[in-house]
């Protein structure tokens, strides 16, 4: 049940009869009671006349996954099964940061037939968005009232991490293509594996010349190099209390998963394999052995759902998950954040354990607003606040210098600068052999 | 848009989640017959406790309030009075002339008594008596009865040969009256001032100053029983007339709710109504509340806004203007490609011999001074910027001299 502006309307006329019978108090009271007792009944008449909502059969067509920032089209089937037409509102009951547009949707559902509602999502929050209900609210013939019923009806959307950082890729993957098959000009590491031998031309390194196939062939042959392949990559992402800081717009979890999500997309492309944990007190997402464009769909899935917990990291339980993934070495990256010696002390307590038999990165994202503070020197306020970004900087700068005496390198940069510099830092290790 | 129905659809009438009217009636079936009992109880209740509120209007002969007087109408009703109660002048003269044999009329005087009507209700009763009458009422009366102002409450002794008031010895006295002509003046309080006054005639009067002799709350007080039974309790009948808004008169000047037109107050009220429904049209929610769990997320420079504001507000010039030296010495150290060891003098003489100033005076800006004031710490986070761009400016990023 329901009224409409209409119903009010229609007892507000009710003023001219009762002011045009006048003077008489009792009359007016008769004619006051008489006037609301009708507008009831036509009421009453109305409702009883209203296609019932019950009578509706619903059904949804959604897609399954959208990435944030791109729209996502929702339908649905209305099917009038009773005898009445139905004219309805529709309300479908999208959690609140689905992005479902505001206003409800008007319809006419004749008896019998069936109608289609369509609505644009455009879902501004990651995670899985919920619908559980549509309320279908039907309005009689003379538009004073209505029925209401609400009708379950599941639909779930689930809104990936949007990759950002993509447009990053065709520039480091043309940069990866660069290190294949060039001469190394590195002091060949162990890493550098040994593709093929070829004539030399003008511009190759001298040190790379094969002097016994030169001597077989009296021409002059060097070795080519391939990037190591086959190679491990290990991205640990810190979920805990200190991802839920919100810079620049963005969380500190969201720009890590940018970055994993780019380095994941470059290091499969790189032929390595790819694995991938979020962690705080337990494990939140995994995702292991999966490679090419089948990696990157199950890491959106798996961080989808994932938000940030308020409880402390235990990196104590780090290694052992490391440990699990693979026994050989690999390349380990920590996306977390460095700003002070005593919240990063149970960070640099395990550092030496994975330092030992893996290539290390730690990871962080910087405020940019520490920078700008820092320089703001304005008043006394500034000068106070630029004090206290610099004794913040002096904090993570020591953290970083621990982590590096540790043997681990440090990758940190704005969110937005982030996911290619640990991109870069990946290549930088690829082309020296470190992998 | 419109389709034809190939399968039969599925019965979706186990989705709805609204409750049919039906249902949500039987669901509240419990509360409703909970909310009658407890409407029962309390009907029962306030009917148990006696069908007056104390409130009624004071010396109300029904009334249980300390202001009320059940107390002496139950008394004479126990002994045999007819005890009869009046809201109107009116209806005290009907029960006047019902009353068969002698009768006393109790006049309590209040705001709606009309004192020139009293005079044909005097004649009609055998007795009167008048409690706590105005200046108007008085005058009605008797020209002899004076007013003579309040008496400070303390009770007095009868000194008078009237029955009543010998036998009650003191009572409580509240107004009091001056008498002249042959009004007899009871309780006196000095200077010739009575709390009770006797006025013979063909209908004696009584007038009794004060309404506290007649209450439940002080009857019990001094004489006062003994004067309210006495001067009540003569005659077979008693009309104790309490006047009330039934005795405005009829003729008085037209009252705002008789100006006004007949249709106003209907209007008034279909506006109400409107505003209810208007209430229950915008207030009916479409379907249910639908919730979200969000995730926790703080702004990440809250550390650093709040270690700057400790540090303002406890002074802390000195830490902080060392934290600035920190930084500037670090990165100047970096841009001169000194050593990561080297002290902080040793990048101070290494500063002074790039731009040419005194040693002494970048030592003081880089290690030695300290800031007494805020205006001193501005100066020098100043002195340490400028530095830093001057710096800047002579070397090229790989640290080397320029030129």
């Amino acid at each position: 049940m329901a009224v409409t502006g209409w119903f009010i309307a229609l007892l507000a006329v009710g003023v001219v009869p009762v002011i045009a019978v006048g003077a008489d108090p009792a009359r007016s009271f008769v004619v006051l009671i008489g006037w609301i007792v009708g507008c009831l009944v036509l009421l009453a008449i109305d409702v009883a006349l209203a296609g019932s909502p019950r009578r509706l059969s619903l059904s949804r067509s959604l897609p399954d996954r959208v990435r944030l920032g791109e729209d996502a089209t929702s339908e649905i089937l209305l099917t009038n099964r009773g005898g009445r037409p139905v004219r309805a509102l529709v309300r479908d009951g999208w959690q609140p940061t689905a992005g479902a547009p505001f206003a409800r949707q008007r319809v006419t559902v004749p008896a019998g037939e069936r109608r289609r509602l369509v609505q644009t999502l455009r879902p501004f929050r990651r995670g899985e968005r919920a619908s559980d209900h549509i309320t279908v609210r039907s309005f009689g013939p003379f538009r004073l009232g209505a029925r209401q019923a609400t009708i379950a009806s599941r639909g779930r959307l689930r809104v990936l991490p949007p990759f950002n950082a993509r447009k990053h890729l065709p520039s480091r993957l043309a940069r990866l293509r660069e290190l294949d098959g060039a001469t190394s000009v590195m002091v060949r590491g162990q890493g550098t594996e040994f593709d093929s031998l070829r004539d030399y031309v003008r511009g190759d390194d001298v040190r790379s010349i094969d002097w016994r196939a030169t001597a077989r062939r009296s021409e002059l042959v060097v070795r080519t190099w391939r990037p190591e392949r086959d190679r491990r990559v290990v991205i640990v992402v810190d979920t805990a209390r200190t991802s839920a800081a919100r810079i620049a717009d963005e969380v500190r979890l969201d720009t890590a998963f940018e970055a994993s999500l780019l380095l994941s997309a470059l290091a499969t492309r790189a032929d390595d394999r790819v694995d991938f944990l979020a962690v705080d007190r337990r494990i939140r997402g995994r995702v292991t052995g999966s490679t090419g464009a089948d990696l990157l769909a199950k890491l959106v899935d798996a961080m989808a759902e994932i938000d940030p917990e308020l409880i402390e990291m235990d990196w104590d339980a780090v290694p052992a998950h490391v440990r699990q993934i693979t026994s050989h070495h690999a390349f380990v990256v920590l996306i977390t954040s460095i700003e002070t010696p005593g919240a990063s002390a149970g960070l640099l307590s395990v550092l030496p354990q994975l330092t030992r038999n893996h290539t290390v990165a730690v990871v962080s994202v910087t405020d940019p607003d520490v920078e700008e503070a820092r320089n703001d020197r304005g008043d006394r306020e500034a000068v106070y606040r630029a004090a206290s970004a610099e004794r913040a900087a002096l904090d993570a700068s020591r953290v970083a210098a621990a982590v590096r005496r540790i043997g681990a390198d440090v990758v940190s940069g704005s969110p937005g600068d982030l996911p290619p510099a640990l991109a870069d830092h990946y290549l930088a290790l690829k082309a020296a052999g470190r992998l | 848009m419109t389709d034809t129905l190939e399968e039969p659809p599925r019965n979706a009438e186990s989705d709805v989640l609204t409750p049919r009217l039906r249902t949500q009636a039987r669901r509240s079936v419990f509360w409703v017959v909970l909310s009658v009992f407890g409407l029962a109880v309390v009907a029962a209740v306030y009917l148990l406790s006696g069908n007056r509120s104390p409130g009624g209007p004071p010396l109300d002969p029904t009334s249980p309030a300390p202001e009320g007087a059940k107390a002496v109408v139950e008394v004479l009703r126990a002994e045999g009075v007819d005890v009869t109660g009046a809201d109107s002048a009116s209806a005290a003269s009907t029960a006047l002339d019902d009353a068969s044999g002698a009768s006393t009329l109790v006049v309590v005087d209040n705001e709606y008594l009309a004192p020139d009507r009293l005079s044909s209700l005097v004649a009609g009763a055998s007795s009167v008596v008048v409690i706590d009458p105005s200046f108007q009422t008085v005058r009605e009366l008797s020209p002899d009865v004076l007013i003579g102002g309040a008496a400070d409450g303390e009770p007095a002794d009868a000194s008078c040969d009237v029955p009543a008031a010998e036998r009650a010895e003191r009572a409580t006295v509240g107004n009091t009256y001056r008498i002249g002509g042959d009004a007899t003046g009871c309780f006196p309080v000095g200077d010739g001032r009575f709390g009770v006054v006797e006025i013979p005639g063909a209908t004696p009067v009584t007038i009794v100053g004060s309404s506290a002799v007649f209450a439940n709350g002080t009857i019990a007080e001094s004489g006062n029983a003994a004067l309210a039974l006495g001067l009540l309790g003569p005659t077979d009948s008693l009309v104790w007339y309490v006047p009330s808004l039934a005795d405005v008169e009829a003729d008085a000047p037209p009252t705002i709710g008789e100006l006004t037109p007949g249709w106003v107050v209907p209007s008034l009220l279909l506006v109400l109504v409107v505003t209810i429904a208007a209430g229950i049209w915008r207030g009916r929610r479409f379907g249910p509340l639908v919730v979200e769990p969000l995730p926790v997320t703080v702004r990440a420079g809250e550390t650093m806004e709040g270690r700057a504001r400790l540090y303002q507000r406890s002074s802390a010039r000195l830490r902080a203007v060392d934290a600035l030296r920190i930084g500037t010495i670090d990165r100047i150290a970096t841009r001169l490609d000194l050593s990561r060891h080297a002290d902080a003098s040793a990048v101070a003489a290494a500063a002074a011999a790039l731009t040419g100033r005194d040693i002494a005076d970048v030592r003081a800006i880089l290690i030695d001074a300290e800031p007494r004031s805020d205006a001193d710490l501005v100066g020098l986070s100043d002195s340490l910027s400028l530095l830093e761009t001057q710096i800047h400016a002579l070397t090229d990023p790989t640290g080397r001299q320029k030129r």
